[in-house]
């Protein structure tokens, strides 16, 4: 599979490659040299690296507008407890 | 292990809720656990607010590696639900989770008002009661 380095010098891995490692939006690389060789493996996460991640990907379903993250209110609160009392959720 | 995380509880870290720092530290702190009902709670709780399919599975995904123990019912879970159900009407998850709690000792934590009517006997930690 061929791939191009684009003109601000990245290099995009295709996306059919991506999937196949079954990697998901988010998830960190280690990139290496190896001989010429460009070496890319998932990072084994840090129980650490995950909470902060997990906590950023919060913070930005907090600002992006196509969600009712960005607009959780007690409402909703009070919505999801009702839920839990009716086993609903 | 030492406490248990309710799904509020739980749900308050995966959200970057106010009490999200005082769950972190539990975490990396002490032994912390949760029920396998918790987990399906949360993934209800993030379907319901819009989120493409992928954010959610990324979110749980990572959830899953956080470092907490999942627990599942077993004999003493049933014999302190049914004890709960005794008590009065209580909702079916948040009697497993706090039937959890109360089998293995360990300290309840969330920040749900339903868990004030449990028997004292069930350690409690709300987290809303912490100092911000």
């Amino acid at each position: 599979m061929k791939t191009a380095v684009a003109p601000d010098g990245t290099v995009q891995i295709p996306k059919l490659m991506v999937q196949a490692l079954g990697l998901k939006a988010g998830a960190e690389l280690d990139c290496e040299l190896d001989a010429g060789r460009v070496i890319v493996q998932p990072v084994a996460s840090s129980p650490a690296s995950v909470a902060r991640r997990i906590r950023e990907r919060a913070r930005r379903w907090k600002l992006a507008p196509c969600t009712n993250a960005h607009a959780e209110s007690e409402e909703r609160r009070r919505e999801f407890e009702n839920d839990r009392r009716e086993g609903r959720a | 292990m030492t406490h248990l995380l309710d799904s509020t509880a739980l749900l308050a870290f995966i959200l970057d809720e106010e009490e999200a720092d005082a769950v972190e530290h539990l975490m990396f702190d002490q032994a912390c656990a949760v029920s396998f009902a918790t987990w399906i709670e949360v993934h209800g709780r993030l379907r319901s607010l819009g989120l493409p399919a992928e954010d959610v599975a990324s979110q749980l995904g990572d959830a899953r590696a956080l470092p907490l123990v999942t627990l599942w019912a077993d004999g003493a879970t049933l014999e302190k639900a049914l004890e709960i159900k005794e008590g009065g009407y209580f909702p079916f998850a948040d009697t497993l989770i706090a039937a959890t709690a109360w089998a293995l000792g360990l300290v309840l934590v969330h920040k749900d008002s339903h868990f004030t009517a449990l028997p004292s006997v069930v350690r409690q930690l709300d987290l809303r009661s912490i100092p911000k």
